[in-house]
């Protein structure tokens, strides 16, 4: 057989041209009938965009001024903070971080939180060459206030340990001999330098909160003391921070103007001890 | 919006095809306007396919429940709405073959005689004399069962229901070099069944 003769075969076939009304009507009454119309109804009632748009708009606008409000008006403090010179030289020199915001009587307080604590494993700890003397008593942390009319940095309020933390006679003592019988800083220290000063090291964990009318700083729970020895010599200094809850030394600061042979021949196997 | 019955029901071109399956989405009656011009031709299209009357008709009504389900995410893409529903029908036609394969294919001699006191159905009565009487289609449709389904899909589509390859493409979702190349492996099949 040819694929024609199949084709011929194929198209010419009297086909069957059978109709059942009364199936075709049974089946239209099912259709018609079914859930499928019923759930339409009740669905198209709750569709309708009226019947929304009013109860959505109110949410919106509560949820709008509620919660979105107040974050954009803490987003613009932070940028005004950001882009002020000495603030943007904090963050980027001394790895500062901005980190609350609080709006009180149309200020916004702005806390800049003191570097990344120092997380050392055994027997590390950090070595920090500052630039100038100056930078070792530097600012540790502040409350920036931020006028949100003006769109500016309105004052900067430098935030010290000894404020939040003062040191108890007997954790200075402590904080001494940490220092003084810790080996490593022997010959780092020289042997005449002597204690300037004994101050706590400001909390990286910190809060701002509302009291008496104004914004202060307290930190959150749960922080490790820390204690700053201030050594001098010949006019120059050494900075030791101490972890007073972990009995250790935990970052040596000194001045670059400090040429201090036993730290700079000793660099290595100092930090060798990681 | 406004059915008006005459008009849709004959001369309905493609874009008040879209109006009335948008309405029927939520209009029975718009449903119903579409059930009315399609049930015939999907009846006949799967009629055709099995050679069955009873069959026939569960698998019409379940195409047609099916199409009702899905209905309401069904998207316009400028085909007709025939195309889909049947695509729905060979789909449930197909599914009915791969789950029953030993499904005897009906012949001559086991088509019943259904004598009128035992069936007060006088259609069913009618139509099953009729299915009867087209021996040359029941024995062609013997050979064609034993195809493999595409090729049993495009040859009824084809040859049965006179459609297009451009219409066949769009049932199958296929392109219409593929239709062209099943077509003409179906009949090379076919020979060798008939031969």
């Amino acid at each position: 057989m040819e694929d024609e003769d199949l084709i011929r075969k194929l198209e010419s076939v009297e086909i069957p041209e059978i109709e059942i009304p009364s199936h075709k009507r049974r089946l239209k009454m099912a259709l018609l009938g079914s859930d499928y119309f019923q759930k339409s109804s009740f669905f198209e009632i709750i569709k309708k965009p009226l019947v929304w748009a009013v109860p959505t708009l109110a949410l919106l606008i509560t949820i709008g001024v509620i919660v979105i409000q107040p974050r954009l008006i803490e987003a613009k403090a932070l940028t005004i903070a950001k882009n002020n010179p000495e603030i943007k030289k904090l963050l980027e020199e001394k790895d500062m971080v901005l980190s609350e915001v609080k709006i009180k009587d149309g200020r916004a307080y702005v806390l800049l939180n003191p570097p990344e604590e120092i997380k050392p494993t055994g027997e590390t700890f950090a070595i920090k060459i500052q630039k100038t003397e100056e930078e070792m008593e530097d600012i540790e942390g502040a409350i920036i206030e931020v006028s949100l009319e003006q769109k500016e940095v309105a004052k900067i309020n430098p935030i010290k340990g000894e404020d939040i933390f003062p040191l108890a006679d007997k954790e200075k003592e402590s904080a001494k001999e940490i220092v003084e019988t810790e080996e490593i800083l022997e010959g780092v220290i020289p042997k005449g330098a002597k204690i300037e000063k004994i101050n706590s090291s400001l909390p990286q964990k910190l809060r701002l909160i509302e009291k008496d009318d104004k914004v202060e700083v307290i930190p959150q729970s749960e922080v490790k003391k820390r204690a700053q020895v201030y050594y001098i010599f010949d006019g120059k200094k050494w900075v030791i921070k101490v972890n007073l809850t972990e009995k250790r030394v935990e970052e040596i600061q000194y001045s670059s103007e400090n040429q201090n042979p036993k730290v700079e021949n000793n660099k290595e196997s100092i930090k060798n001890q990681f | 919006m406004v059915i008006r019955r005459g008009y849709f029901l004959f001369y309905m071109d493609l874009s008040k095809e879209k109006e009335i399956i948008n309405e029927a989405k939520k209009n029975p009656e718009a449903f119903g306007l579409l059930y009315d011009k399609y049930y015939q031709p999907i009846f006949s299209y799967v009629l055709k396919r099995t050679a069955n009357l009873e069959l026939a008709q569960d698998l019409t009504s379940q195409t047609f429940f099916k199409a009702l389900k899905g209905l309401g995410n069904f998207r316009w893409q400028n085909i007709p709405f025939s195309s889909w529903l049947y695509r729905i029908a060979t789909n449930e036609v197909n599914s009915f073959y791969r789950k029953h394969k030993k499904f005897i294919q009906i012949s001559l001699e086991e088509i019943p005689e259904i004598p009128s006191k035992d069936n007060p159905d006088e259609e069913l009565k009618m139509a099953e004399k009729e299915l009867k009487s087209k021996e040359e289609f029941i024995k062609l449709h013997q050979s064609i069962s034993k195809l493999d389904l595409i090729y049993q899909t495009v040859i009824t589509l084809r040859f049965f229901d006179k459609k297009k390859i451009s219409e066949i493409g769009q049932i199958l979702g296929k392109p219409e070099g593929t239709i062209k190349s099943q077509i003409h492996r179906a009949l090379k099949e076919l020979k060798k069944l008939i031969q």
